[in-house]
């Protein structure tokens, strides 16, 4: 198993977790992890890679750490081959979600951002809106960037760290969220 | 063509038809617990009885239970045997053929519970609720051994054979009356026959022990609302064991003390 990989749970499978142990039914296949198996698939969320994911569950067994890692690695392939997760070809970076209390007005190409809970507002540029709309989409940072470096050619050196430092702003600011 | 009185099985209402004869007369017998008293002979099922040859009786059987089952879909149904205590707490043996939990069903009839059935356990998906399924008793060679009180009775009239099995009416096995209130899972057994073996008694997590009644389940697909919720439900209900033994007096001990103690 490629530990850049992430995996994501095959959502046609109803799954039902009681005491730590998994069980998985596909509508003809009943199945049931326990122990590692049980651990590893709870952590499987699509976006967590699977390198991660076995460095998380090893932690569980810091007596047989690496060991416990690379069995966990197993594991997510064990479940990729069952047919219980999918994995993705590439590696994602950080995900942000808007926060839960915050509400959006959309006037053509710009967008007026409402903080409910402390009834605040910012507006943000054209720009900043179609970093926000990107974003928003899963597109993670460097897509980000090189999507607004070829709609906007001109656009200066300082363009990633730019994109960086709104969305920590926004994060800041209560009005975004960071995933992953 | 003659017609038995009209059953009932799980949602099913049927009549048997064959021809005139003693098996048709047995049939009788051994559906008897199943007898239904509506006057209504909207939707029931025939189900015939070939008196031609020796296996007419098993076959006959064996069709009520598909066709029960049938009748009970979208309910939890289990291949399991059970037994009741008059407070309606009662036993589920889970497993499949050659188990023993037929063997270990008529037993603990013997001892002093209620019979509910010894092929398909049927529960409410969601009150959990036990519909009883008293059909006759369906026993292979070589469980008369285990069952000295009926080994006079296989074979006769009483409990026929029938496709290598004895068929067992439920007045025969002795045992208390079915409780008037309603059933409810109280314990969870999964036992498996290994002769020779020593008893072993094994604990089983509610994850477990869900999987083993979904293995071993008919028609999970079609339990509504969701089937791995209405599993969850009896396994937090019901503690679940797993017997694995070589002798049926031992693990009928294990089992009263299990549900003494559950």
């Amino acid at each position: 198993m490629n530990p850049h990989l992430v995996p994501q749970r095959d959502t046609s499978l109803q799954a039902l977790e009681l005491d730590g142990e998994v069980l998985l039914y596909d509508g003809r296949q009943l199945r049931f992890l326990d122990g590692p198996a049980a651990a590893v698939w709870g952590r499987v969320d699509g976006v967590t890679t699977a390198g991660d994911l076995a460095t998380a569950v090893a932690e569980q067994f810091p007596d047989q750490r690496s060991q416990a890692e690379l069995d966990a690695l197993a594991f997510v392939g064990q479940l990729e081959r069952r047919g219980l997760v999918k994995t993705a070809e590439r590696v994602l970076g950080p995900v942000y979600r808007k926060a839960p209390d915050v509400a959006l007005v959309r006037d053509d190409d710009v967008i007026l951002l409402l903080r409910l809970t402390e009834g605040t507002r910012r507006a943000l540029s054209v720009t900043a809106t179609r970093i926000w709309d990107l974003v928003l989409l899963g597109t993670d940072v460097e897509d980000v960037v090189l999507t607004l470096q070829e709609e906007y050619p001109d656009a200066p050196s300082s363009l990633p760290s730019d994109v960086r430092q709104l969305l920590a702003e926004l994060v800041a600011a209560g009005l975004l969220v960071l995933h992953r | 063509m003659s017609s038995a009185p009209e059953g009932a099985a799980l949602g099913l209402r049927f009549v048997v038809e064959g021809k005139d004869g003693g098996r048709a007369r047995d049939a009788d017998r051994l559906l008897a617990g199943l007898a239904s008293r509506s006057p209504s002979r909207a939707g029931v099922a025939r189900l015939l009885l070939d008196d031609s040859d020796a296996a007419g009786l098993d076959r006959l059987v064996r069709e009520l239970n598909f066709a029960a089952i049938a009748a009970a879909r979208g309910n939890l149904l289990f291949h399991a045997g059970a037994v009741s205590a008059p407070d309606g707490g009662t036993v589920i043996l889970c497993g499949p053929s050659g188990s023993g939990k037929s063997t270990l069903t008529v037993r603990l009839v013997a001892g002093g519970s209620a019979y509910v059935t010894d092929e398909t356990v049927c529960l409410d998906p969601v009150t959990l609720r036990v519909a009883p399924f008293c059909k006759p008793v369906s026993l292979k060679p070589g469980s008369q051994e285990a069952l000295p009180h009926l080994r006079s009775l296989l074979g006769t009239a009483d409990a026929p054979s029938s496709g290598g099995s004895w068929l067992v009416p439920p007045a025969a096995l002795g045992g208390a009356a079915l409780p008037s209130g309603p059933l409810w899972p109280q314990l969870l057994v999964f036992p498996t026959f290994q002769r020779g073996a020593a008893c072993r008694v094994e604990r089983l997590s509610a994850a477990h022990a869900a999987f083993l009644l979904g293995q071993n389940s008919s028609r999970l697909r079609e339990v509504e609302p969701e089937p791995l919720q209405a599993l969850a439900r009896v396994v937090r209900r019901a503690p679940a064991y797993r017997i694995v033994h070589g002798n049926v007096d031992e693990a009928m001990q294990v089992v009263t003390d299990l549900w003494a103690a559950a």
